[in-house]
């Protein structure tokens, strides 16, 4: 199988040459994708079959590179290999046409150039084996994520959204390089097989450290509450499959680098460990949904969403690692099978989601729910897909999101019969809050669906919206598509997950809770499908008529619930949350009763990000202005600093 | 003992005292043209010195190296600079910002400095002495002249002058590098002196003068 994987990984890198050669060759242009895709079903192939027979593919290249670098596909990096592979391949779909229907010139060419080279920056991250692999690709993953956002334009606030998203990237990528130095001293190579084994024999203290730089890069990434600021800045105003990517695949790169470190290095940890993931877990699932459900743009509202789904799925890693404190490894292993079935599962609907709001875009050219409506009679194959995407999301029995959470719920409250008094009762707590995470997300989805695509149109170019090329429409029908097959036949993802964790946690096998609801729910599609069919049997005749109208003459689009009024009640019983800054604005203003314009703001303000930022930002601009008096323009001040370096180099060898 | 091998060894002893002279003329120098001629001068004394060491250990690699400096920084370099300074047809100073007596002083502290700093490497690699020292002193003094001359002329010979003590430090701790590489960094030098030269007239042509210390503008 090493043939297949070299293969892949071969034609993961000819593929931006091959678009770099396209680019003077139009007829060439269908080559690239083609290519691409090529690379990534022999990708998943290859990773498939090495995973089924439990495989190590590697390969060693350090005799080419100045420090250690060769890949490993053990069995999780075989499981986020899949992950990144199968996703990729409907997002590559769907750019061959959105693309082309964007972009021209030096843009689209620099996005056909550029997304090979991330997503093979992706595989790099999951495959590495070595701490130097893993640095390079992490780097490369931030760097060529942001110059795709860049070809959408760099101009005014987008910049700015860039600057900051590269600033909290590197940020986190000085946490995550800390974790790595710290095992220099005991590794010195930093390959993985020798962090693992020394993890164990480090001092407490330094394995503490590790853990929670590991925790702060790995969650910067992951966009944790509060270091989640870069998410809903970066991920709206990328083109959307390079959103879908970044969302559904980028943000997984940080939970295996996570689960890598916290389950397979550094082995059990003290509990708290664990309590102080799941805290941040549950906060950011919780404020993540709550920022989503104010949203009205779609694509903010789903990086919002992101960061609730990332919460989930750190919550039950946060469970799990709580749970293998306190020595109950079967329920470890249940919350740790539930966060790495949430995370497939959150790549594929969120990558159907985000797919979904492109072909919004396209074919309506904006994104404010408040001018869209009536797009599933318009555009019925996005409609479906995006309909399964919703239902998935919120967790619907029949639909994969549901699996994952039910998972997840089983595990928190299994946290009750542990013996020890503060997981009996925090763990059954954090079900509640996922109870909560659940709601609210219904909530959300249900604004986003039925004001999109449901109800009347709000504008003139929702009005005439056309359904998107074929393409397209497959590129959100697979996932979707996913969505629904792991949702009846859970096994098909449960198994193979399972035989990962057994790996990291040796000893445990498929829990029981997650047998019974595998061979629950093939039995329930089934009974759904039957009833849905008597009933259709049975009700022959649909009467069309116009709704009701309490006797007024006629209802227009203007009429209808809009997004903010469908989320207002929520948004009214979390106020504390939004701390909403709200005008109306009535001009003239002496005449209430006979105003000309009525306008109405509300804004959801950042009261705890900016108390928690504005200090942090403050010191480092007046550091920055300090050091600007070094900056004197002058060439011989320049070479002068130089020229003292040198002296005081030469001094300091001698002396010290 | 022939008269060649008694030649060379003198020139071995005394070729770093001839390098700390022309080093102490570079920094009282007030005119382009005498920085140019001295730094030809020293071109010559590690000529000598190369020969000398080629002669020792019989490498006939080392008098092609031998050979490449005469022809490059004896002749063609200097040619050039001298050329340039012809065509400029500007005034003729350094344009110092520390009198000579200053420079002369700080140069003396230099190479003092440089016989301190390399007593460990001497004593651990069984190198000579007097040389490892000029090396590093022919560092150091050309940073310094890249830093006080306020002419842009100077700051290429500065970089040339640290340039002869980066080849001689080379020379004197390993035998010098690879015929090949020393070929490659000749070749750079050579087209490093071309683009600065470029430089030099378009900082003329767009300024009026060739002063770096008025070119500050590229502070953000």
């Amino acid at each position: 199988m090493i043939y297949g994987f070299n293969t892949f990984l071969l034609l993961l890198l000819v593929a931006p040459i091959v678009s770099l050669l396209c680019v003077k060759m139009k007829k060439a242009r269908a080559l690239s994708p083609i290519v691409l895709v090529v690379a990534l079903l022999t990708g998943a192939a290859t990773t498939g079959v090495s995973f089924w027979r439990g495989d190590r593919l590697s390969l060693d290249l350090s005799r080419l590179t100045p420090l250690p670098f060769a890949l490993t596909v053990d069995r999780l990096s075989a499981f986020f290999l899949l992950l990144i592979c199968a996703v990729s391949v409907p997002v590559v779909l769907y750019s061959a046409s959105y693309i082309e229907r964007h972009y021209e010139g030096l843009r689209r060419d620099g996005l056909w150039i550029l997304l090979p080279a991330f997503i093979a920056s992706m595989v790099l991250v999951v495959t590495a084996s070595t701490g130097f692999a893993f640095l390079f690709g992490w780097e490369l993953m931030t760097l060529l994520s942001a110059g795709l956002i860049m070809m959408e334009g760099d101009a005014g606030q987008r910049r700015h959204n860039i600057f900051i998203y590269l600033l909290m990237m590197h940020v986190g990528a000085a946490a995550v390089i800390g974790a790595f130095l710290l095992f220099l001293p005991h590794a010195p190579g930093l390959t993985f097989a020798a962090m693992r084994t020394v993890a164990a024999q480090m001092p407490q203290g330094m394995r503490t450290a590790i853990f929670l730089l590991a925790f702060l890069g790995f969650g910067t990434k992951a966009g944790i509450v509060p270091l989640h600021l870069w998410l809903p800045r970066a991920h709206p105003i990328a083109p959307s499959p390079v959103s879908a990517l970044m969302s559904a695949v980028m943000l997984k790169t940080a939970v295996y680098a996570f689960v890598r470190f916290g389950f397979d290095f550094l082995g059990t940890g003290p509990a708290w460990w664990g309590y102080l993931v799941l805290a941040a877990g549950a906060v950011s699932g919780v404020l993540g949904v709550l920022y989503a459900l104010a949203e009205n743009d779609i694509k903010r509202l789903l990086a919002y969403s992101s960061v609730e789904n990332i919460g989930i799925i750190f919550m039950a890693i946060g469970a799990a690692m709580v749970l293998r404190a306190y020595g109950a490894p079967s329920l470890a292993a249940l919350a740790l099978l539930a966060a790495l079935l949430h995370a497939i599962n959150h790549a594929l609907f969120k990558s159907t989601l985000f797919l979904g709001a492109g072909s919004v875009s396209d074919a309506t050219h904006t994104l404010n729910m408040e001018e869209l409506g009536g797009l599933l009679n318009r555009m019925p194959v996005t409609g479906i897909a995006m309909l399964v995407a919703c239902c998935s999301i919120i967790g619907l029995p029949l639909f994969n999101g549901f699996v994952g959470e039910w998972l997840a719920f089983r595990a928190f409250l299994g946290g009750s019969t542990l013996p020890p008094i503060a997981p009996a009762i925090v763990l059954p707590l954090v079900a509640g809050v996922l109870a909560l995470i659940g709601g609210v997300a219904a909530a959300c989805f249900a604004k986003l669906y039925g004001v999109v695509f449901l109800s009347r149109p709000r504008s003139e170019k929702a009005e005439h919206a056309r359904e998107v090329p074929v393409l397209m429409q497959l590129g959100v029908a697979l996932p979707a598509a996913a969505c629904v097959l792991i949702g009846v036949f859970p096994a098909i993802v449960l198994w193979p997950l399972m035989t990962t964790i057994s790996e990291l946690m040796p000893g445990t096998a498929m829990p029981a809770q997650a047998t019974s609801i595998a061979t629950v729910l093939p039995w329930l599609a089934l009974a759904v499908i039957a009833i849905v069919a008597v009933v259709a049997l049975v009700r022959r005749t649909v009467r069309v008529t116009a709704t009701w109208a309490c006797g007024q003459p006629g209802l227009d689009a203007r009429m209808q619930y809009s997004g903010t009024a469908l989320s207002k009640p929520l948004r009214k019983v979390f106020s504390q949350v939004y701390r909403p800054d709200r005008a109306v604005n009535i001009s003239p203003a002496g005449q209430p009763y006979f105003p000309e314009t009525i306008s109405y703001r509300s804004v959801r303000t950042t009261s705890f990000e900016r108390a928690l930022y504005r200090p942090a930002v403050d010191a480092v601009v007046a550091a920055a202005h300090r050091l600007r008096r070094l900056q004197t323009g002058n060439i011989q001040v320049y070479l002068l600093y130089l020229f003292l370096a040198l002296v005081s180099l030469l001094l300091f060898m001698r002396f010290l | 003992m022939g008269l060649v091998d008694i030649a060379a060894a003198k020139t071995l002893a005394s070729s770093a005292v001839f390098i700390f002279i022309t080093l102490l003329l570079l920094a009282s120098a007030k005119r382009t043209r005498t920085c140019i001629v001295l730094f030809s001068m020293q071109g010559a004394v590690v000529t000598a010195q190369i020969l000398a060491t080629a002669y020792v250990h019989r490498s006939a690699e080392a008098y092609a190296i031998a050979f490449l400096v005469l022809v490059i920084k004896v002749l063609a370099i200097p040619y050039l600079l001298l050329r340039i300074v012809d065509r400029l047809n500007m005034p003729r100073e350094v344009k110092a910002s520390t009198t000579s007596a200053q420079s002369v002083f700080i140069t003396a502290a230099l190479i003092l400095l440089s016989f301190l700093v390399v007593q460990p490497y001497v004593r651990a690699f069984n190198i000579d002495e007097d040389m490892l020292a000029a090396a590093i002193a022919l560092v150091l003094t050309g940073c310094f002249l890249m830093v006080s001359r306020k002419k842009a002329l100077m700051q290429v010979i500065g970089l040339l002058v640290l340039e002869n003590g980066v080849f001689l430090a080379a020379l004197t701790s390993t035998f010098g590098m690879p015929l090949v590489i020393e070929i490659g960094i000749f070749f750079d030098l050579l087209m490093g002196v071309f683009l600065m030269g470029l430089f030099v007239f378009r900082i003329r042509d767009t300024f009026d003068h060739l002063d770096v210390s008025k070119l500050r503008r590229l502070r953000g």
